[in-house]
């Protein structure tokens, strides 16, 4: 009862992976489809790993889209400018700078939270407009393409072989590193602690003496760097970045996938391994409608239908 | 009449109340006590509508009555005032009273008559607030007395009373007395809960002790004084409430405060502290007890000069109670525990570095938690519940816990045994002697005097941000920490 209790999402993603095993086992228990369906999600599923921890601490973050749109612009303008031949190097220099940059604007809206004294809220919504803005600036409102043919896009489209035509890709073995060490971080550390305490009562957390600015600010740059990460790959997986689509609503995506997780918006309660698996009821999803030639226009509603029924099942266990 | 005939209520399989017969009659004061955990709140709740019995009936003037919703009880005439008030900040104090019952004309709120409501209900309770006053701005003494005119703007013919006084400061509790003694001439019934036997004894006509979800005892006026009452609630008898003092004279100095000032509520602070001293700081309301502990602990800004053992201590709260010094605050709730997390992991908070360099130890943690559970007699079942699901004494214990795992050397206590009942209150002092006697000093702020008393060794007394007075040894009666709390022996003038 306690393992339901902590754990359902990953029993309810098991139920809903055997209903689409029923009613479609020719496509989609392929190995292929199912890797396809992670492989897909690596990025939202590396910012939802980041948006537990902040949602954890007692926070929200809306910017994660611009955010990564941003990072990436920035790391795919660095690496064209070393020129087509640029190698190996350039490749690890646009790596930092999408990295980086992702993790400064990340501490910038920590310090906007906690030295500003704004909502996260508000604070991360100036973010969420303004992020996407300079983005269309770099990119001049259009699509920035990487001139590395080939090294660049391997971060996401190559990894290790699994035979076949298998690949356990870089991009997901970062994810899966992510949300481990994330895990981790929360649960056995005292900065995980500390992020359970502020966001459960900030005030109680003063009073023990917490240094409570800086678990906030640290939630937000932890999120900053998973969100950089996301971008790198996004951008790799397509050797582009398009300016005005990229990464759009993947705030609220993210947000629901934490949601779907179990975690609080009200904060103090919430586990990554939670968060992933509504990542991946998310992604299973989205999969059974392709695979029933479902309008995709349905996509939304479904999705909309999942959150609240996810949100309802929990509460009423609390009640009980 | 309000009357509950064999009340028995169960969450799973244990029983809250079991048989419960109580009678609240109009025109009297009935006062309920018991300890926490006695079953007080649940039967309040069932009395009021917030819960269905699983057994047992209540009757209205005679009619068997069944209250589904809380709406259901006061239109039957019971109100309730909650030691947590039920107001609308942002909302004025005539929106508040009439909340959720808005006279209207053609569809729309009949503010003029809302007005009138309000202002006849004010006038009623004997309030001096503004009706268009927001409930944010007014005291909280000023919020009750809107809570109780709301009652009456409902006509309520029985208000039950819990806790009120708990938050008050004195003057605003012997007012809130005269207030429930007119109501009852008036004839309004009321229920009255409080911790404080005095006050019980000062109103109350009728007594119903609980203990254990039973009714133990009832007792009428006016053989209702708290020795005859506290025996009832506890069920056994209260040795002495206040251990033994020890020496203390000879003993070295163990914090030094000089010149401490934290505007604009503490100003020139100045005193010495042995070790094995209990030192008690006194005062009205808004004196500044908290916030001169406060500063000590470094949670405000402050200038000034603390010594701890002849070390200089400064720097914020962490680096403070590193050095020693540890602060229990007053509020449980809200700022002394965490009260959604474990039992565990609150007495792991205030030494996080000290249970995960970097990752946790749980085991660790949790022989800490059995030890401390041992020492102190935290009543718990497991350590890995809630700690809002303990009862106040408890609670109290575990925030204690959780700043003497630090080991500090000086322990600033912030109304130690607030809305805790009598028995753990006893243990409570026990526990801060105890400490005392092991050579830590001790600092305990409280607006109980007899607490005071009873525990420390010496009082100092504060009044508008200073310590205004010090008393010792006979000295130490409720008469002269109220002189020179309220100034009268400073000879200033009260401006």
């Amino acid at each position: 009862m306690k393992f339901l209790k902590q754990y359902g999402v990953i029993v309810a993603f098991f139920l809903l992976f055997i209903v689409s095993a029923i009613m479609d086992p020719g496509n989609f228990l392929r190995p292929e489809n199912l890797l396809l369906l992670v492989r897909q999600n690596v990025d939202i599923g590396l910012i939802a790993v980041g948006m537990t921890i902040v949602i954890v601490a007692g926070g929200i973050d809306l910017s994660v889209g611009a955010l990564m749109t941003l990072a990436a612009a920035v790391g795919l303008t660095a690496l064209n400018q070393q020129g087509p031949a640029g190698g190996a190097a350039a490749v690890a220099i646009a790596t930092v700078v999408t990295v980086g940059l992702g993790t400064v604007l990340g501490l910038i809206n920590g310090l906007l939270v906690t030295m500003g004294r704004l909502a996260p809220f508000v604070a991360t919504l100036c973010g969420l407009v303004a992020f996407r803005s300079l983005a269309l600036v770099i990119g001049q409102a259009g699509e920035i393409r990487s001139m590395s043919p080939d090294l660049f896009p391997r971060i996401a489209n190559e990894g290790i072989n699994l035979g076949g035509n298998l690949k356990l890709t870089w991009g997901m073995m970062i994810f899966i590193g992510m949300a481990v060490i994330a895990h981790i971080l929360l649960e056995r550390t005292a900065l995980g602690r500390g992020w359970v305490a502020v966001g459960s009562n900030e005030k109680a957390s003063h009073y023990a003496a917490l240094p409570v600015a800086k678990l906030k600010t640290l939630s937000y740059v932890f999120l900053g760097l998973c969100s950089g990460l996301a971008g790198l790959i996004y951008a790799s997986r397509l050797n582009s970045v398009s300016t005005n689509n990229m990464g759009t609503l993947y705030e609220l995506d993210a947000i629901a996938a934490v949601v779907i997780g179990g975690a609080s918006l009200a904060g103090g309660k919430g586990k990554v391994i939670n968060t992933v698996f509504g990542v991946l009821i998310l992604a299973l999803i989205g999969n059974m409608l392709v695979l029933q030639n479902v309008d995709s226009n349905w996509k939304g509603f479904v999705k909309g239908a999942i959150i609240l029924l996810a949100v309802m099942v929990q509460r009423e266990r609390k009640a009980s | 009449m309000v009357e509950a005939q064999g009340i028995t209520h169960r969450f799973g399989s244990f029983a809250a109340l079991t048989s419960v017969n109580l009678r609240l009659q109009v025109g009297e004061i009935h006062g309920l006590i018991g300890e926490n955990g006695a079953g007080k709140s649940t039967l309040l709740r069932i009395l009021s509508g917030l819960i269905i019995p699983s057994e047992g009936e209540l009757s209205v003037d005679g009619v068997a009555r069944r209250f589904a919703r809380p709406r259901e009880a006061s239109d039957a005439g019971i109100a309730v005032v909650h030691q947590e008030l039920n107001l609308i900040p942002d909302l004025t104090v005539i929106e508040n009273i009439s909340l959720g019952r808005e006279p209207r004309r053609a569809g729309l709120l009949d503010r003029a008559a809302m007005r009138e409501i309000a202002v006849r209900a004010l006038e009623r309770v004997g309030s001096p607030s503004d009706p268009d006053a927001l409930v944010r701005d007014l005291p909280l003494a000023e919020q009750q007395l809107v809570e109780i005119a709301r009652a009456m703007s409902q006509n309520a013919r029985i208000i039950i009373f819990d806790e009120p006084t708990a938050v008050l400061p004195r003057p605003a509790t012997l007012k809130l007395l005269d207030l429930m003694r007119q109501l009852k001439s008036e004839g309004v019934g009321i229920a009255f809960v409080s911790h404080h036997l005095d006050e019980i004894e000062a109103v109350c006509d009728v007594v119903t002790v609980l203990r254990d979800g039973q009714v133990v005892k009832e007792f009428h006026a006016p053989d209702l004084a708290p020795e005859v009452l506290a025996p009832a609630m506890v069920g056994r008898d209260l040795e002495d409430m206040y251990p033994a003092r020890t020496e203390v004279n000879g003993k070295p100095v163990a914090m030094q405060v000089q010149g401490l000032s934290a505007p604009p509520l503490v100003q020139g602070a100045q005193f010495e502290l042995r070790e094995g001293e209990i030192l008690g700081v006194a005062g009205l309301v808004g004196a500044g007890r908290t916030e001169l502990l406060e500063a000590i602990a470094g949670l405000r800004p402050c200038s000034g000069q603390i010594s701890l053992k002849g070390q200089a201590v400064s720097g914020n709260a962490r680096r403070r109670l590193a050095q020693g010094i540890a602060y229990v605050p007053e509020d449980r709730k809200v700022t002394g525990l965490h009260v959604d997390l474990s039992i565990e992991e609150n007495i792991g908070m205030a030494q996080l570095p000290k249970f995960a360099r970097p990752m946790l130890n749980a085991g660790a943690r949790r022989a800490a938690t059995e030890a401390w559970k041992e020492r102190l007699d935290i009543k718990m079942r497991s350590a890995e519940d809630p700690v809002g699901s303990l009862s106040g004494g408890n609670q109290q214990k575990v925030a204690l816990a959780k700043w003497l795992e630090g080991d500090p050397a000086v322990l600033l206590l912030d109304e130690p045994t607030r809305g805790v009942d009598i028995g753990a209150k006893a243990e409570i002092y026990k526990v801060i002697a105890d400490l005392a006697a092991e050579g830590r000093a001790c600092v305990v702020a409280s607006s109980e005097m007899p607490e005071l008393i009873g525990l420390c060794h010496r009082i100092l007394v504060m009044r508008q941000g200073r310590i205004v007075g010090e008393v010792t040894g006979t000295e130490m009666t409720e008469e002269t920490i109220l002189n020179y709390a309220a100034g009268v022996e400073t000879g200033e003038d009260v401006a």
